[in-house]
């Protein structure tokens, strides 16, 4: 399900498994719904919008390519649909901030949540991802 | 006294080997603290007909292959993948297997190892939860859930860096009198913790345990067994595990504690302000905060004002907490982080640990959590334990 979900971000599509039964969307992925255990589930479209529980600036990472001199802001988000999300974003966002999601593709080709507080961001989130792609 | 889990007790805590990095694996680590509890307790090895072990780096070995390492014929094993709420789970499951005459004694073994770069493997394969949905923001490890959930609380409550750092620098005094401590040589004050580099803020360098080897573990059996050994032991006089409660709050604020805690101390037959000694889990000090409300130590949202109000330190008027220096000052030998608490409870009781012996320990609480899958731990644990033979 992690692999239909990330495939669905790279072709550009924000999406979740939801239950074809309850509705209920899952995050993070998984086979089976957490509500009513039926593994009925389908990658499908969702409102993107949400809203900012936390941000953290990391300074440190475990990633090779990671840059210590420029500090990566990801913030948790609450989605209208349900689920808590993390997400890549541009800068430091309030707690409340009012966020779209948007699917990006990251240094390493994989599809994965931006959280944009401007929705028109979102080719200059991507290009931060760009240098080795 | 009540009688929930009577008759059984706790004994022979031992802290064996910690280290920055080590070559052995983990049944050196478990196979020493096992010795070395032979050693305390007097007991001989065929006594050992339970074994309940934590570990994260004993893979591809499991917990029955250390059953052959040990020549140990068992009756009961017991695998406690709970990371931190691990060791008051053994210690509870274990009382059970005794009190029920499945077993005679369980060995009770956190252990680790550490070389360099395994901490990142851990982190980076540590669920299919946070290879999908977390280590692909930023990679930061569980520093990036604890960072939003500290900046969450913050948020809340209005909790300073300095409320946190009194805990961290608490801890390190603590540790400073602990001779098994790895950070016990170097002093930390507040100036010190505030200045200190970002790692995630608002977590700084001295809010990090630092990952390390070693062993935690203790010995569970028959208060008669105990009595004709003529050994120190403790009573486990109530205690819960819990997994996945408040499972729809958006951010995690409270945990099992929050839900069963009460019941712990009327099953105990004590209040939080009778306890002497509280040795809480320390990957990061908002837990401890999380701990000390959900535990009754303080309302929810005014931990910091608990910790303004209390010096934390083992000679301190009030509670003593976290007596070895906790995770934060001692080092997180993965899984037997998970005991560090417990088996320092048992040694404060019985009056057997060293320059940071508490001068009240009568009567300790110790609190688990663990497994941080996600954005949330997933397991929480909670014992009362008291003086029986010191
Ligand atoms: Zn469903």
């Amino acid at each position: 399900m992690g692999e239909k979900l990330s495939q669905a971000l790279l072709a550009g599509r924000l999406e979740l498994p939801t239950c074809q039964r309850c509705s209920n969307v899952q995050y993070p992925p998984s086979e089976i719904c957490r509500h009513c255990l039926s593994d009925a589930l389908e990658v499908t479209a969702c409102d993107p919008a949400g809203k900012v529980i936390a941000c953290a600036l990391v300074h440190y990472s475990l990633a090779l390519d990671f840059d210590v001199n420029s500090p990566w802001p990801i913030a948790s988000v609450k989605m209208n649909a349900g689920p808590v999300v993390f997400a890549h974003a541009l800068e430091f966002l309030k707690r409340d901030t009012a966020v779209t999601l948007v699917p990006i593709i990251d240094s390493i080709g994989d599809g994965v949540f931006g959280a944009l507080a401007n929705v028109a961001d979102r080719d200059l989130l991507q290009t931060r991802f760009n240098r080795t792609i | 006294m009540n009688n929930v889990f009577a008759g059984v007790v706790l004994a022979a805590p031992v802290s064996f080997g910690y280290t920055r990095y080590s070559e052995h694996g983990v049944p050196w680590f478990a196979g020493n603290a096992l010795a070395e509890m032979l050693r305390l307790s007097g007991l001989e090895k065929s006594s050992i007909d339970g074994l309940a072990i934590a570990s994260f780096s004993l893979s591809p070995d499991t917990p029955a292959s250390l059953a052959e390492y040990f020549g140990l014929e068992l009756r009961l094993l017991e695998a406690l993948p709970f990371g931190g709420a691990s060791g008051v789970i053994a210690a509870r499951r274990a009382a059970r297997a005794v009190q029920a005459g499945d077993v005679e004694v369980v060995a009770c073994i956190g252990a680790d190892t550490s070389k360099p770069g395994t901490f990142s493997q851990l982190v980076a394969n540590f669920s299919t939860a946070t290879m999908d949905a977390s280590y692909p923001y930023a990679a930061a490890g569980p520093n990036l859930p604890f960072a939003l959930l500290t900046q969450s609380y913050m948020d809340r409550y209005g909790t300073q860096r300095e409320d946190f750092g009194r805990i961290c620098v608490a801890q390190r005094y603590n540790a400073n009198h602990c001779d098994y401590a790895l950070l016990g040589q170097k002093p930390l004050d507040l100036a010190t913790y505030l200045a200190a580099r970002s790692i995630v803020p608002p977590l700084h360098l001295f809010d990090c345990v630092m990952p390390c080897a070693g062993a935690d573990s203790f010995l569970v059996m028959r208060e008669e067994q105990a009595l004709s050994l003529n050994i120190p032991y403790v009573y486990i006089n109530s205690a819960f595990e819990a997994f996945n409660v408040f499972s729809s709050d958006p951010v995690q604020l409270r945990s099992g504690w929050s839900r069963y805690g009460a019941a712990l101390y009327e099953q105990a037959d004590t209040t939080p302000a009778a306890i002497d000694l509280i040795e809480t889990y320390d990957d990061y000090p908002v837990i401890v905060m999380l701990q000390l409300e959900g535990m009754q130590l303080c309302d929810e949202g005014q931990a910091a004002r608990y910790v303004q109000d209390h010096e934390l330190r083992f000679d301190s008027e009030g509670p003593a907490h976290n007596t070895s220096g906790g995770q934060l000052s001692v080092g997180q030998a993965g899984a037997a982080g998970g005991f560090l608490g417990i088996v320092e409870a048992i040694r404060q009781i019985t009056r057997s640990a060293g320059r940071n012996q508490a001068s009240s320990a009568a009567s300790a609480l110790v609190t688990g959590f663990g497994m941080i899958n996600y954005d949330r731990g997933l397991c929480s644990s909670a014992a009362i334990l008291s003086a029986g033979r010191v």
